[in-house]
């Protein structure tokens, strides 16, 4: 099938090579790939396949999404100001309704 | 009508390509050689490696209608599997960086994969064949361990020949002295 390459300076590198790796999976090899040639015949097209794919994304994005969101929670809660959720906020200077009402005084 | 096996190799390929599904496992059964030394060569031992020769095969049974016979199944079927494999190397690397996977994981599961009888054997050989780079390394099997001549090589890694036959002298004198030891207890 292969016409091997001759040079006797490749011998020795190719017989330690080729006894060092199998040239055989392991047995029922052909099974398996034709189980998954026929799994992938009744795969979905690559558009519903998108879509199936997209809940397992949300499912990924949804754990970091839950930490950064306690964090942002925890550090509100943490900084100093009056105790209430937006308290927090206010002493970073994100109280936006304080300065117009400032503005409109 | 002819079996599988008075079939020539590109008969064989004609006829999986029309959907005769049992030339195509014989064509499997055949090719399963090239495949499975590229893969663990590439790849080293692993599951990785058979998981990387069933999606080679696939892509042959998906290709065969394009196969002109110009060049042998066999070498058809080399560049399919070279290319699965670096594409799973590439993945391999961005495994690496976004979960900062170690090297060392990958011996880990080498050694959980290889017998009990040659282990040190080739675990010392996979260590000098991940010593190469990559495109040495695809060299290496292509002409080391599978005998393709330079000009087959150069074909299937779309490379000038010139460049087959550089990597060829570094990756013949690193693993040369890396194995040297192994070499020497041959004798």
């Amino acid at each position: 099938m292969i016409e091997h390459d001759q040079d006797p300076e490749n011998t020795e590198i190719r017989e330690i090579l080729q006894a060092a790796f199998p040239d055989q999976f392991r047995p029922g090899f052909a099974d398996r790939v034709m189980h998954r040639i026929g799994r992938e015949k009744d795969a979905p097209a690559p558009v519903a396949g998108a879509v199936l794919v997209l809940p397992r994304a949300f499912a990924w994005s949804l754990a970091p999404a839950l930490v950064l969101l306690t964090l942002v929670a925890w550090l509100n809660f943490q900084l100093p100001g009056d105790g209430a959720v937006m308290g927090g906020l206010a002493d970073l200077g994100l109280d936006a309704g304080s300065v117009f009402d400032g503005e409109l005084r | 009508m002819r079996t599988g096996v008075e079939m020539t190799d590109t008969e064989l390929a004609q006829a999986a390509a029309n959907g005769d599904q049992q030339a195509f496992r014989l064509l499997v059964e055949l090719l399963q050689p090239v495949v499975a030394r590229t893969t663990f060569v590439m790849l080293g031992p692993s599951g990785e490696a058979e998981d990387a020769g069933q999606e080679a095969m696939v892509k042959l049974h998906q290709s065969l209608s394009a196969f002109r016979g110009r060049s042998s199944i066999a070498t058809w079927m080399t560049r399919i599997t070279v290319n699965v494999c670096l594409d799973h190397l590439r993945r391999r690397k961005r495994r690496r960086l976004m979960f900062w996977i170690p090297v060392e994981d990958a011996d880990q599961a080498l050694d959980q994969h290889l017998g009990t009888g040659d282990m040190d054997r080739q675990r010392s050989v996979h260590q000098a064949l991940t010593r190469l780079t990559v495109a040495h390394r695809a060299v290496a099997v292509l002409r080391l361990v599978l005998g393709y001549s330079t000009a087959e090589t150069a074909e299937i890694l779309n490379i000038p020949a010139g460049t087959v036959l550089s990597r060829l002298s570094r990756a013949k004198a690193q693993l040369a002295e890396d194995l040297k030891d192994y070499a020497h207890d041959r004798t």
